[in-house]
């Protein structure tokens, strides 16, 4: 045993003595697509068919980065099978940046300094956003952020032009989104004529200013406000507390694994509640077998549904589950797929991949995406509401995500969860 | 053989003049913010080896006192400055040591090392909780001014001084102690030692190094938030340590900047890495538990076994 | 809400005496902290998602594979992993919590990061005392207390119980007796593992199941330790009991943000104060 013990230890080092070796000299991070792969160093040249390199990055080990991943490589293939930018192929390089932020910043610095990116799209976490972003604006390179929603990215384009000015959210910010949600549930409880209403919402700050405005809007027909810790993972205390209250109906704010758990115990404890507002998990298509088709009635702000809301955004869907076997599921995957897309116009528009021309292109320029028309405004956020972007609700029924909101996108009528059709 | 007194030090005074010049032969920003990273996890190893290898108190929560460290110049950085934020960082760290260690090390057996492994993921959620101040989910920013250069430089004199400090600390009466602790309590606190004082000083010795090292490490990543206290921190600085060689000092330094550079190499392994991870520790725990630091003494010992046995 | 208090106190002190009993057990008779046993909770629910979704097993089967399974893996760590270094507290404390994070590694690759589920046991629900509890609750909260009693009654009346205890008073003795320690560990291994597989089984239907979900239930299982001293079963139900109703009074009357806070309190509290379980007569 201790000769074998000794060869192993023995090879152990060797594998490591070698690996300190090869990282000094710089090994290539995971690069791939439809035109091969480059390991090592990358001489910058400017020859024709050389190809354009863009980094996607994300937490490719959570749903939300996975959306990313699969949307990025159906987004590139789009890309390339249509010729490419300029006449070049594109080349993505994916780093997963695990939901941390120091990871993130590693990887985002291997791909500026390593695989010499032209461009960046991604990460739908804002605290690793947020700490990507000074590196990559340093470099002077385009940042597409494609799922954060803290106002945070883009006061850097306000305050501080000059440096912040690569810096692209082809996404809704939180404001964006809190009024999306409190507009949406505004409709809902004046069709149908509700007295009382609840907030369960995620002790999160992203939430914060919506759960102002929320009581604020509906002041006296607000009767339960509840702020559970974001990783709670029984509510029957909060339900009790729901259906002692009285409330008819109640807005939802869940970004975490809150979803499943919430819902399950909503319907088997038979809680007379109606649900809307935003549970991530809900947005995906496994929702409805991981809750044993409980969910049926539950609305969730999803971006991206099956709806004309451009030309582009049913072949983006069925693309998609040609593609994986599965619907879209959560947002970032389809604002990555739009960023790409809108990048590839702008890159196309502008005759050139240096920075600041592209920046003119997009600041400039009105583009369709999947999810929407896609104008950016000052801060480089863009504009939402119709005409631009939509913010749009689903419903759980009978195993689809059927779009019930607004009125021109909504593609079925909203239904009551099976246990309150007495009414 | 590394672990004779004057070896261990011409090897750190070797190491940190082969980093210093390091940038002047290279311009590759990654490769400094790689080192600079390395710098800062040789701290937090070294610091880590000071109270799980040599008092023996194992400990698998090293995050809390870089998070503490952290969270301090991000949220004070702006109202008192950056050094009296990283100064604050400290105190807090070394008070918090005190608290848990007046609590959880008198104990025998494992409740300190539980102790400190449940810690970080507790002040994990309470960050959520007080978000007013550690801004949730979202985490604070962090503009220091401070070139990356600069930064390198920084870490690598910090690196130098706490590496070099506690060299010497464990080469004096004190560290003896901290060895008979180990191996020996009750025999230690029968010669009239207080052996609560000197684990105490270790552990706030070792919390102090990593709140240091906590507020620099968030000027590098220009931003703080909750998972600087996520339990993969604790785990990496635990294999660092092992790898390297628990109880030796030097070993864990070797085993921060020997890491470091593996994870770069392994990136390329993409979701299998932290699976390596989990499985490297194991490795180490179960073939080498003194760390490679002390591969050569155990080659020329198993040698001298062989030798003149004519197997 | 008093009611709601006392009976989703009552329901999550069952399930919380489940998590902490197998820990306290290998703790207090083989002095061997094993962190890897929330992970033993997760994987008993991923083999039971695994057998019920994907080879459409029935429950009770599925049930019953997960608890053998899980049974297995933890007797091959134990007898690969652990025993060599039974000796050296540290060394089983790196390893099984690297084993842990390695299993976790494992769920994750094979099974990806999305929440899984599993199916109720029973489905429907029934009001006590104007409380819908859901069945699959009630069928937890008597399972638990079933499993602990017989538990408690394996230790204090069998044979095996006897040579149990004895090894966990005095190991050296009981081998100069005859008895053969290993085996003994190795029994109270499973045993552990069991009662950690059950837990998962019953809780996973209202629970998520995710890779990382076997990290609370480890600080829920110290702190129960802490609490109610080692190896000792009434012990663990009074531990289980000041943390679940700890919980609940914070999560009803005060606020459910609170509860982390609470417990840190509480394991802060326990540890300086009664290190050695509220219910001990030792000094140290």
């Amino acid at each position: 045993m201790s000769k074998l013990r000794r060869s192993f230890t023995v090879v152990m080092t060797l594998i490591l003595a070698l690996s300190m070796l090869l990282a000094a000299c710089g090994g290539g991070s995971q690069s791939s697509d439809t035109q091969g792969s480059s390991e090592g160093q990358n001489t910058g040249t400017s020859g024709s068919q050389d190809p354009i390199k863009i980094g996607v990055i994300g937490a490719f080990q959570l749903q939300a980065g996975k959306e990313i991943e699969d949307a990025a490589k159906l987004a590139i293939q789009t890309i390339n099978e249509n010729g490419g930018i300029l006449g070049r192929p594109v080349e993505a390089v994916y780093g997963d940046t695990k939901a941390n932020p120091e990871e993130g910043k590693k990887v985002v610095e291997r791909m500026l300094y390593q695989d010499k990116v032209d461009f960046i799209v991604g990460e739908h976490r804002s605290e690793v956003a947020l700490a990507v972003q000074p590196v990559i604006m340093e470099a002077k390179k385009i940042f597409m952020n494609t799922g954060s929603a803290s106002p945070k990215v883009t006061e850097g384009v306000l305050n501080d032009y000059e440096f912040y000015k690569y810096t692209f959210r082809p996404m809704l910010d939180s404001n964006q989104l809190g009024d999306g949600f409190l507009q949406q549930f505004n409709d809902l409880v004046t069709e149908q004529n509700f007295a009382k209403v609840a907030l369960i919402a995620e002790s999160a700050v992203w939430v914060d200013p919506i759960v102002e405005q929320f009581q604020q809007i509906f002041g006296d027909k607000v009767v339960y406000v509840e702020r559970p810790p974001t990783d709670t993972k029984d509510f029957s205390v909060i339900l009790s507390k729901l259906n002692e209250s009285g409330a008819e109906a109640a807005m939802l704010l869940f970004s975490a694994d809150q979803g499943i758990t919430f819902v399950r115990q909503w319907a088997e404890r038979q809680i007379p509640v109606v649900l809307s507002g935003y549970v991530v998990q809900a947005q995906s298509p496994d929702f409805w077998a991981q809750t044993e088709g409980k969910t049926q009635g539950l609305m969730t702000w999803k971006m991206g549904v099956r709806s004309e809301v451009t030309d582009k955004t049913i072949p983006f869907w069925d693309g998609f589950e040609k593609a994986y076997g599965r619907v879209p599921g959560p947002y970032p995957g389809i604002t990555t797929y739009d960023a790409l897309l809108v990048l590839a116009d702008a890159v196309n528009q502008a005759g050139t991949t240096e920075s600041d021309k592209v920046v003119e292109a997009l600041e400039n320029g009105t583009f369709t995406g999947a999810s929407g028309i896609i104008q950016f405004r000052e801060d480089h956020g863009y504009n939402t509401g119709q005409g631009f972007v939509p913010f749009t609700v689903i419903q759980w029924q009978d195993g689809e995500m059927v779009p019930v909101w607004p009125n021109n996108v909504a593609t079925g009528s909203m239904i009551n969860p099976p246990w309150m059709n007495e009414q | 053989m590394l672990t004779r007194f004057w070896n261990a030090y011409w090897l750190v005074g070797l190491l940190a003049l082969l980093l210093a010049l390091i940038p002047l032969v290279s311009d590759s920003y990654y490769l400094l913010s790689v080192l600079t990273l390395a710098n800062l996890y040789a701290v937090f190893a070294v610091s880590w080896d000071l109270v799980s290898g040599y008092i023996g108190k194992l400990s698998l929560g090293q995050a809390l006192f870089i998070g503490f460290g952290a969270f301090a110049v991000g949220m004070y950085h702006d109202s008192i400055g950056i050094i009296p934020s990283i100064a604050l960082g400290a105190i807090i760290s070394v008070v918090a040591a005190l608290i848990i260690g007046v609590a959880s090390l008198k104990l025998t057996g494992p409740y300190f090392s539980l102790t400190t492994m449940v810690l970080p993921l507790i002040f994990y959620q309470l960050t959520y909780t007080f978000r007013d101040i550690t801004g949730g989910e979202f985490g604070l920013t962090v503009s220091a001014g401070i070139g990356r250069q600069a930064l390198f430089y920084i870490t690598l004199a910090f690196m130098l001084i706490c590496v070099i400090g506690t060299l010497m600390l464990v080469r004096s009466r004190t560290g003896k102690i901290f060895i008979a602790i180990r191996e020996d309590e009750l025999g230690c606190a029968a010669l009239g030692n207080n052996v609560l004082y000197y684990k105490l000083l270790a552990f706030s010795l070792s919390a102090l190094m990593s709140g240091i090292g906590g507020g620099l490490l968030a000027i590098y990543l220009r931003h703080v938030s909750p998972t600087v206290f996520d339990m993969w921190q604790s785990i990496t600085i635990l294999i660092m340590g092992i790898a390297g060689g628990m109880g030796t000092i030097i070993g864990p330094v070797l085993g921060a900047y020997g890491l470091s550079f593996l994870t770069e190499w392994l990136r390329s392994t993409e979701q299998f890495q932290d699976f390596i991870y989990a499985g490297l520790l194991i490795v180490f725990v179960m073939l080498l538990p003194q760390g490679i630091i002390t591969l050569r003494r155990q080659f020329s010992a198993l040698r001298k076994k062989t030798d003149g046995k004519g197997t | 809400m008093i009611i709601d208090i006392v009976i989703f106190g009552l329901i999550w002190t069952a399930i919380y005496a489940l998590i902490g009993l197998g820990f306290s057990l290998i703790f207090g008779v083989a002095n061997i902290m094993n962190l890897a046993h929330g992970a033993f909770f997760m994987i008993a629910s991923y083999i039971v998602f695994m057998l019920t979704a994907q080879a459409h097993l029935g429950l009770l089967w599925a049930a019953l594979g997960a608890i053998i399974f899980t049974i297995i893996i933890a007797v091959l760590i134990y007898w690969a992993f652990i025993r060599p270094m039974r000796n050296a507290m540290t060394q089983v404390l790196i390893i099984t919590l690297a084993l842990a994070m390695l299993l976790e590694q494992i769920v994750l690759l094979v099974f990806g990061p999305e929440p899984r589920y599993v199916p109720s046991i029973l489905t429907g629900g029934v009001n006590i005392l104007g409380v819908r509890v859901t069945e699959q609750q009630l069928l937890t909260f008597f399972i638990a207390i079933i499993l602990i009693a017989v538990v408690w009654m394996l230790l204090s009346k069998t044979n095996i119980g006897r040579i149990v205890r004895a090894v966990s008073q005095d190991a050296e003795m009981a081998s100069m007796l005859g008895v053969d320690t290993e085996r003994v560990y190795m029994f109270v291994m499973a045993l552990s593992a069991a009662l950690a597989a059950t837990a998962g089984i019953l809780v996973a239907p209202f629970l998520t199941v995710t890779p990382t979900m076997g990290w609370s239930p480890i600080l829920v299982a110290f702190t129960i330790v802490v609490l109610g001293g080692l190896g000792n079963i009434w012990g663990t139900l009074a531990g289980a009991m000041i943390v679940a109703f700890a919980e609940m009074i914070t999560s009803y009357a005060i606020h459910p943000q609170l509860k982390d806070a609470v417990t840190f309190t509480i394991l802060i509290l326990a540890l300086i104060f009664k290190p050695n379980g509220l219910f001990s007569r030792e000094v140290k």
